[in-house]
């Protein structure tokens, strides 16, 4: 499949605001980060920049941008039309959790102390909260329900485009920490290495089981013949590439997916791991150890998602 | 809407019969002219006098060797929208553009509502759906509905573009609900195939499979009379006691069904 960069960056980006959004929503429930609003404010505010920058992204994405309110229709059939709705849903305990902790940093503001949400301030967290990790789950699944795709069309897509979305907003989460001089508690970091480790797990299944793919439909399937008749390509339907072979027909040379795969390994979840594990062993060194783990963390993400399109093959290639 | 109709009351499709299409792309360029002129949107084509040619097409006939293990032929394949009867173009579609019609059968986009998100080209199988980058919209073969349905044409012209443009009759336009129907007929007669069944989107288009060659058919039967006569058979009997009596039946068979002819 042609990975398009604007849904790479809409998935890495939006992957981690909500993944943000979502711890933030989470230690606003059980009272973890009650430490000051501003830091919060801050945290909410990079988590909500995050997820509208890759959301606007993924709109050039669309032939028609300025219909892109039409896909927020067909929710009861449509994965990427549920996806959408959370997403829009998504704002209102986002925006109502900011009047909140706004309201908190300036008491003065009577215009928002009329909405006196503060102390339901665990309800918009879990619902931030959930519906950050309901909207992830749209996105994996507008993928892993594809059965022309046999390298989407898996039991872990949606498993792992979740989990890297909690990973990475946990590691923005950790480094906004240490960027207020908040010291990381030893079971946190750890939690966060475990988190990536099982990420590079689950990452390196994948990838054994998109080598080991395969459509269960051969050629003759394609044109109607018994399975086993020996189909060549005799004349092309056309002399140029078509939409078709630029949309389904991306390949990367095996070589190449195999180095871009160490690659990943390394920045998206290695790198950052061991980066944490230094926070451990030498806390002055937190805030650059986080700031390393955060870069690296991106580039590798972007690594990733890109081999995830590009590794994948579409069904429709049989008849070319 | 992307729900799918429980079931509809016709389902219009095309019998393609992968014998006697010679892959002449005739309904190719037909699907072309039409679909690019009278009230529809035209079908975007980019550099196309140029080195790089590129633009959307509805229709495209692929060129194959296929072999058998027994022996070898030459298919012409055109491949167009299925029209399948639970289609995951439809229900992927976040709009809403794309929808099957209850009566008919026929799976449609409306290009006012489609923003171009590229999905349903994703979730087809068959490659039936392309995108028009002028229009930013996509775009898939309708079965001509703006023809079948047309008061203005004369009723022997209500049939899809691709099948009136058909040198060879190789296109058959019709109703697979119907099994009275010449496409229900010919499709059980001949053993319709499906594509790529296992996937079970269930097309309702057929392509009925090529014959058995009548060269070989012939030859065979000329070699069996031409040794039975030369009392070749009676000569090389421990040979001839399954072979010959194969070779008989080659024969008989081929006298027989000849008469059909």
């Amino acid at each position: 499949m042609n990975p398009a960069y604007s849904v790479i960056l809409f998935t890495v980006l939006s992957g981690a605001g909500y993944g943000l959004l979502a711890i933030l929503g989470f230690s606003a429930v059980v009272g973890l980060v009650m430490i000051s609003p501003a830091i919060n404010l801050t945290m909410l505010v990079v988590a909500l920049v995050l997820i509208t920058a890759g959301l606007i992204s993924s709109t050039s994405h669309l032939g028609r941008p300025e219909r892109a309110w039409r896909a927020l229709s067909q929710w009861r059939t449509s994965w990427l039309s549920r996806e959408g709705v959370f997403a829009v849903i998504t704002y209102v305990p986002a925006v109502l959790l900011g009047i909140v902790w706004i309201t908190e940093i300036s008491p003065n503001l009577r215009l928002f102390t009329l909405f006196n949400v503060s102390s339901y301030l665990w309800v918009l967290g879990g619902a931030g909260s959930i519906l950050s990790i309901a909207t992830v789950i749209c996105t994996g699944q507008i993928y892993a329900t594809l059965r022309t795709i046999p390298a989407w069309y898996y039991l872990l897509t949606t498993p792992i485009y979740l989990l890297l979305s909690v990973v990475s907003g946990f590691v923005i989460w950790m480094f906004l920490m240490s960027l207020f001089g908040y010291k990381t508690e030893p079971t946190v970091i750890l939690m966060g290495v475990f988190l990536l480790e099982l990420a590079l797990i689950l990452k390196w299944v994948y990838w054994r089981y998109v080598d080991r793919s395969d459509f269960g439909v051969t050629k003759a399937d394609a044109i109607g013949f018994a399975s086993l008749t020996k189909v060549q390509n005799l004349e092309p339907a056309h002399q140029t590439k078509n939409y078709l072979m630029r949309e389904m027909g991306y390949q990367v040379a095996r070589s190449h997916s195999v180095r871009l795969r160490r690659f990943a390994s390394w920045t998206c979840f290695i790198i950052p791991g061991l980066c944490l594990l230094l926070m451990l062993l030498a806390p002055s060194y937190q805030l650059i150890g986080n700031m390393t783990a955060v870069v690296s963390l991106f580039v590798g993400l972007l690594t990733e998602r890109w081999l995830f399109f590009a590794e994948a093959k579409h069904v429709v290639t049989r008849y070319y | 809407m992307t729900n799918l109709p429980s079931h509809t009351e016709k389902k219009l499709g095309l019998l393609i019969d992968l014998d006697i299409c010679v892959g002449c792309h005739g309904c190719v360029t037909s699907c072309k002219e039409w679909n690019s002129t009278d009230d529809m949107l035209p079908l975007s084509d980019f550099d196309s006098y140029g080195d790089n040619p590129d633009g959307v097409f509805l229709n495209r006939v692929h060129g194959y060797e296929i072999d058998d293990g027994i022996s070898s032929q030459t298919v012409h394949f055109p491949r167009s929208c299925l029209h399948c009867e639970t289609p995951e173009c439809v229900t992927v579609c976040p709009t809403g553009a794309s929808y099957k019609r209850q009566e008919d059968g026929i799976v449609l986009v409306n290009p006012d509502s489609c923003i171009g998100c590229k999905l349903c080209s994703w979730a087809c199988p068959y490659g039936a759906r392309e995108y028009d980058h002028k229009q930013g919209i996509m775009k898939k073969c309708t079965l001509c509905v703006d023809r079948i349905y047309n008061e203005e044409l004369a009723q022997e012209e209500r049939k899809p573009a691709c099948v009136l443009a058909c040198p060879t009759s190789a296109r058959l336009f019709g109703d697979f609900a119907d099994p009275e129907s010449e496409v229900s007929i010919l499709s059980e007669k001949r053993g319709g195939m499906t594509l790529m069944e296992s996937l079970d989107y269930k097309p309702v288009n057929r392509y009925l499979p090529p014959r058995e060659k009548q060269s070989e058919k012939t030859e065979n039967a000329i070699n069996t009379v031409f040794a039975s006569e030369n009392g070749y058979v009676g000569r090389n009997q421990t040979q001839a006691n399954n072979a010959g009596l194969d070779s008989f039946f080659t024969w008989l068979d081929d006298k027989l069904s000849s008469k059909n002819i």
